[in-house]
């Protein structure tokens, strides 16, 4: 079956905007280090786009996307949501609560597993007291959603339906609430790959047609060709290459997102670079660039043939624009930079 | 020919349920030739895990499997309890799915691996150290309990013990399902080498196409319970002709395939419940070229052309039968 296509258009306005966030563990124990989970992040997320945040377990994409909830506070940096400063009081709190959603890899771990169908996607609408008829939007919520005739649905209790199926009401139960921000932590690692695309091409329906921003949490760079209009790779804490889709995997310039994306068999094509060893621990960032120790182009020679080595050792490389509109962290990639500083 | 290292014939297994009995895998047969990788693809539910645990009688015992499994020439299920502890892990292991919950907390890698060995009556000389060292995780390792490791090394740990009494064929049941595509990376090219010093055969599971044109020699794909398409491994990822494996293939993004972009693809409906198998083929109720008859006649397997290993379960392919 083909998934519909996009009817709305991406917009200009920034939803979510997030200037050097931080977030630090503090250390377990006497002697022990601090964690910097997530070390600096720069990120914007515009109205019914869909942002493809993609690293590896341990990189802190989980990390980041809490934050931007409100659900893990920030050591620092600032997020800006919808023009306003992140909320602070009461009210504001629940406001935004309504208005960010997030769904789970798990679909089974996040449904109450005795409420039905109905009592779970109405449950938002009662905790915000919104619905002016219950029934009527939960219907039209999960019909949405892809699950029609609702009147079949909506007296079944999870485990009566499938993963697919149960992912669905999860989605419906976030969309009752018209969220203007929809955080998707994995949203189909755990569903099976045939009924993997029809979700995906749910979300991207939903994010076009209610202008709704979604930031996709995953591992998975083919997800992100199916749907991501821009793709953000993160590596120890890090954005290290960030810019729209197409350009991005087509002429990836971050030796990191090179090398993901060789082993990437769907991609073919392309020498696979097995990368050696893995990702540092959090507590241990290495000094100047932190993708060094496992980087091809210093194992291979070629940072010492371009003289950065010195470089890649000690200085820090920040994110830097490229001529096609791609942030760039990387001295190598630094010759074709055109313009200045990212956001400076 | 040389006698395959296993040979399936007419698989079937069921499991006693409350709701009665569950048809799991219903009529398979397979070959793995000496040196062989065999791709075995296919969703949850498809019974792709059960016949890894029946290969070597690891099923509960309410289980009811006949037909026949040929080990090196000898049919496991005929065998005594004791014959088959022989053969497993001396001359056929698995190595399992999901590494943390495999491996015992309380107990150092090296403990573990010795286990192995001792259990089976194997003493290899180099024991724990060179198997580590294979596994790329380094002798010292040995020390270490299972929560020192990361993932991946835990997965190595589990090859190194599918080693311990260099076995002739190795079950992989989703190696590497869990990990980071990168580590994915390091342990199939670890995997690849292992098999080609060694000569071993392998069984690999997966739920992922894309993993299989890395590793797999021949490819057969399952579901509800029955190979309905089975190939030389380039031969048949390259073009797929039965139905469900065109579309489970269509919903792996190919990056770069501009078809795919901004449209993902998939299946309507969602894998079939083995206790509520649709009639005639399993799959026509979600086949987009399902015809009338496909409700009512149940297909087997049957070749595709003289020339090709390919054989497909479907209607749409004549072909001979075989």
């Amino acid at each position: 079956m083909r998934a519909c296509i996009s009817v709305g258009k991406v917009t200009d306005e920034p939803l979510l905007v997030c200037d050097d966030v931080r977030v630090v563990y503090p250390p377990r124990n006497r002697g022990a280090k601090a964690a910097h989970a997530v070390d600096g992040i720069d990120l914007d997320v515009r109205k019914g786009e869909i942002v493809a945040l993609v690293g590896e377990s341990g990189c802190g994409k989980t990390t980041l996307a809490r934050a931007i909830l409100g659900l893990q506070a920030m050591s620092s940096g600032s997020i800006v949501f919808d023009a306003k400063p992140f909320p602070t009081g009461t009210a504001d709190k629940k406001l935004f609560r309504r208005q960010a959603q997030i769904i789970f890899q798990d679909p089974t771990a996040s449904l109450n597993p005795r409420h039905t169908v109905y009592e779970i996607v109405a449950e938002g609408l009662r905790i915000h007291g919104l619905a002016v008829d219950e029934h009527d939007v939960v219907v039209r919520a999960l019909e949405r959603c892809g699950l029609h005739p609702a009147d079949q649905y909506l007296m079944k209790f999870p485990h009566e339906l499938s993963g697919g199926q149960r992912q669905r009401v999860v989605i419906a139960g976030a969309m009752v609430l018209e969220p203007k921000l929809l955080v998707a932590d994995e949203p189909v690692s755990s569903l099976d790959a045939s009924v993997r695309g029809e979700i995906l091409a749910l979300l991207q329906t939903l994010a076009r047609e209610q202008a709704m921003a979604v930031l996709v949490v995953t591992h998975d760079l083919g997800l992100a060709w199916n749907i991501a209009d821009r793709i953000a790779v993160m590596y120890l804490g890090r954005i290290v290459e960030m810019g729209a889709t197409e350009e991005l995997l087509a002429r990836p310039k971050h030796p990191y997102t090179r090398a993901l994306l060789s082993v990437v068999r769907e991609h073919r094509g392309m020498a696979k670079q097995i990368l050696v060893g893995e990702m540092p621990d959090p507590t241990a960032i290495p000094s100047g660039c932190r993708f060094r120790q496992r980087c091809p182009l210093v194992q291979s020679g070629e940072a010492e043939n371009l003289g950065i080595v010195p470089r890649c050792t000690s200085e820090d490389p920040v994110l830097l624009n490229h001529k096609d509109g791609v942030l760039v962290a990387c001295h190598a990639a630094e010759s074709s930079i055109t313009s200045a500083k990212f956001g400076g | 020919m040389t006698t395959p290292v296993l040979q399936v014939n007419e698989l079937q297994v069921s499991y006693h349920a409350h709701s009665g009995v569950v048809p799991a895998v219903r009529g398979v047969d397979l070959e793995i030739a000496h040196g062989e990788t065999l791709g075995l693809a296919g969703e949850s539910g498809c019974g792709k895990s059960t016949l890894a645990l029946a290969l070597l009688r690891l099923l509960p015992p309410t289980t009811k499997v006949t037909g026949s499994i040929l080990f090196a020439g000898k049919d496991i299920l005929t065998m005594r309890p004791g014959e088959v502890r022989a053969i497993r892990w001396a001359q056929a292991s698995i190595i399992f799915q999901g590494a943390q919950h495999v491996l015992n907390p309380v107990r150092t890698i090296g403990r573990q691996i010795d286990e192995a060995s001792e259990t089976h009556g194997m003493n290899r000389s180099g024991g724990v150290a060179e198997l580590l060292e294979i596994v790329g995780l380094g002798a010292r390792r040995a020390k270490d309990y299972p929560h020192e490791l990361s993932g991946g090394q835990k997965q190595r740990a589990l090859i190194a013990m599918a080693l311990a009494c260099d076995p002739m064929l190795i079950i992989a049941d989703e190696p590497t399902t869990a990990l980071d595509v990168m580590i994915q990376a390091q342990i199939l090219q670890m995997l690849e080498e292992i098999k080609r010093e060694r000569g071993l055969s392998m069984l690999f599971i997966t739920h992922d196409l894309s993993v299989l044109s890395q590793i797999a020699d021949r490819v057969a794909i399952m579901y509800a319970g029955r190979v309905i398409e089975v190939g030389a491994g380039r031969d048949l990822l390259r073009e797929f002709k039965h139905p469900y494996s065109i579309a489970l293939a269509a919903s792996f993004p190919v990056i770069g395939d501009t078809a795919s972009r901004r449209n993902p693809r998939g299946l309507v409906g969602d894998p079939p419940s083995p206790n509520d198998l649709p009639s005639g083929c399993a799959f026509h109720p979600r086949c987009s070229v399902a015809i009338e008859k496909c409700r009512s006649t149940d297909v087997v397997l049957k070749s595709v052309s003289k020339s090709m290993d390919r054989r497909v379960a479907c209607l749409h392919f004549g072909g001979q039968s075989d």
